[in-house]
């Protein structure tokens, strides 16, 4: 029988804020990556979108930097982060300032150019080329934040930077379905014609692949990590006990909309995919928010 | 007509008077960038050896450590860990003094994104104050939990909200004298002193004992050595005993009471 008598407090030092920066650029990185399926990869059908996408990229990624200010200690010295002299080669948060620098320009003139000179698709098609791998290093490095802090046993797995992407793509995803629904139904008459419900569920398909990859790295990771030492096991049991990551994030954020997606009863009706929709997008909020609690609530001292 | 023996501002005055102010802001940076250099002692390595023998969990080094750096509430730079173990009558009570351990693979300099933290050239990691933005990765990382968020201004910090943690008291050992804690130790039971100096008391201790560090398999290579350390101690909670029991007992107050003060 132990019993810890006194021992140092554990605070959670990062909070919603952090939660919800993760979560706004996931969404950016989502949007950008579907803004690219029409004028990278060349899928035509969904050409009328990704202005509207990369808009929703850039206005996404704008208001991420303020949230990260607001959170340190130390606000008005945020500029320390952009002195060279400072930079430190080892520490990903450095590498995401950069990265963090570079994307909103690039996703600016790529809106730019798709709002106001569509015709120039060459240069649409090299900026989506440069700003695909751009939006991926974006999402991903913050799942390398996660990754490489060995310290506590929910963050550190090898897992984390794809988990994230795969997060960051159904979010986006989802959220660009709610997009088109409301552009069909609300929009002007050419909008409704260059838009049509179809693409509602062929990117409800797409999400429903992602969801189940989505998924199969959950599965992964908690029975992998069920298998490793105290601190992970410890790790994974208050996952498991914890309602906002079973019922938030796994039922209601991967699986219930998988299924909608998936039965061919309901994934093609259009309530049921806005349904899913939404409930994907409350699921990735409840993604972040317990990856960024849970792994500082096991304590390592 | 007066003649006006009033010279007109220009703007090469301006501009003369601005690089004057800049130049000024600059030389005292440069001046508390050279008097921390200063500070720091070179060519040694630093470590502390803690006998867990003669601890007999008076905390006494907390306090001293408390007072000698005005630590506000709920944050600490050293604390001493007690464990209960055992059923009446068979009982035990174990004590780990606790500090940061002064790694020498640091994991909170490997992420320190404006490299605020840095292992110095004596050994311990140490803190640049005017250069720390409080983003509190290093808090994260560090596998020990020796870093806390300063509340307020302290005594020994003229800023606030940005991360703290045990310096080895280089304000103490620069002038010859021991840390603290070590200082206050009734038991002695904490040693300090240049592993690179083979007559010094730590250099002893750790050739002559078997000591432990904490949490080895992190890679960090902590240089705070234990000697009869006790494996329960080590770790969250209580390594291999039940996850769900409570960390610290009733009446302790919560964290987010005494954190912005």
């Amino acid at each position: 029988m132990e019993e810890m008598v006194y021992n140092v407090f554990h605070k959670l030092e990062w909070g919603p804020l952090i939660a919800m920066y993760f979560y706004f650029t996931g969404l950016s990185a989502g949007t950008f990556v579907m803004s690219s399926m029409a004028t990278v990869m060349g899928m035509e059908k969904y050409k009328s979108l990704a202005k509207y996408a990369a808009l929703l990229a850039f206005l996404l990624l704008g208001s991420v930097p303020i949230l990260l200010i607001l959170d340190l200690g130390q606000p008005l010295r945020f500029w320390h982060l952009l002195v060279p002299g400072y930079f430190n080669v080892t520490s990903v948060i450095a590498w995401g300032t950069v990265l963090l620098s570079l994307y909103p320009m690039l996703c600016l003139v790529y809106a730019f150019y798709l709002w106001i000179k569509p015709e120039e698709k060459k240069i649409i098609k090299t900026l989506g080329m440069i700003g695909v791998p751009l939006a991926i290093a974006v999402h991903g490095y913050t799942g390398f934040i996660f990754g490489v802090v060995k310290s506590r046993a929910f963050w550190y797995t090898a897992l984390q930077p794809a988990y994230f992407l795969a997060s960051a793509f159904v979010s986006g995803f989802a959220l660009m379905m709610l997009v088109t629904l409301l552009l069909n139904r609300y929009g002007s008459e050419e909008t409704k014609k260059a838009i049509p419900q179809s693409l509602v569920y062929d990117m409800g398909r797409i999400l429903s692949y992602i969801l189940a990859v989505d998924f199969f790295f959950v599965v992964s990771q908690v029975l992998i990590t069920l298998h490793g030492n105290v601190e992970s096991v410890m790790a994974v049991t208050f996952a498991l006990k914890d309602p906002m990551y079973v019922w938030g994030e796994i039922v209601m954020g991967l699986i219930i909309p998988y299924i909608i997606l998936a039965l061919p009863g309901t994934k093609k009706n259009l309530s049921w995919a806005a349904v899913a929709a939404v409930l994907v997008l409350i699921g990735v909020a409840f993604v972040r928010w317990s990856i960024v609690h849970i792994g500082q609530s096991i304590p390592i001292s | 007509m007066k003649e006006s023996t009033e010279k007109k501002i220009t703007r090469r005055d301006i501009l003369k008077l601005a690089g004057m102010g800049a130049a000024a802001l600059a030389a005292t940076k440069v001046a508390e960038g050279t008097a921390v250099a200063a500070r720091v002692v070179k060519g040694k390595r630093y470590a502390m050896v803690i006998d867990l023998r003669r601890c007999y969990g008076c905390h006494t080094c907390s306090v001293a450590c408390k007072s000698e750096f005005d630590v506000p509430l709920g944050g600490w730079r050293s604390w001493v860990k007690v464990l209960d173990k055992g059923k009446y009558p068979n009982v035990q009570r174990h004590f780990l003094p606790r500090l940061c351990n002064h790694c020498d693979h640091p994991a909170c300099v490997h992420v320190c994104p404006v490299k605020a933290t840095y292992k110095s050239e004596s050994g311990a990691v140490l803190q640049r104050v005017e250069r720390c933005i409080g983003c509190r990765y290093c808090m994260q990382a560090c596998p020990y939990n020796a870093r806390y968020l300063l509340p307020r201004k302290t005594a020994a910090v003229p800023y606030k909200h940005i991360i703290d943690k045990c310096d080895f008291c280089m304000h103490r050992v620069e002038k010859g004298l021991e840390p603290a804690c070590v200082n206050a130790c009734p038991a002695r039971a904490r040693t300090f002193g240049d592993l690179n100096d083979p007559n010094s008391e730590v250099t002893k201790l750790i050739s002559k004992n078997a000591t432990n560090t904490l949490k080895p398999e992190m890679g960090t290579k902590p240089q705070v050595y234990y000697i009869d350390l006790e494996e329960k101690m080590v770790g969250g909670r209580v390594r291999g005993y039940n996850p769900t029991a409570p960390e610290v007992p009733e009446g302790f107050t919560s964290t987010t009471k005494v954190r912005r003060q």
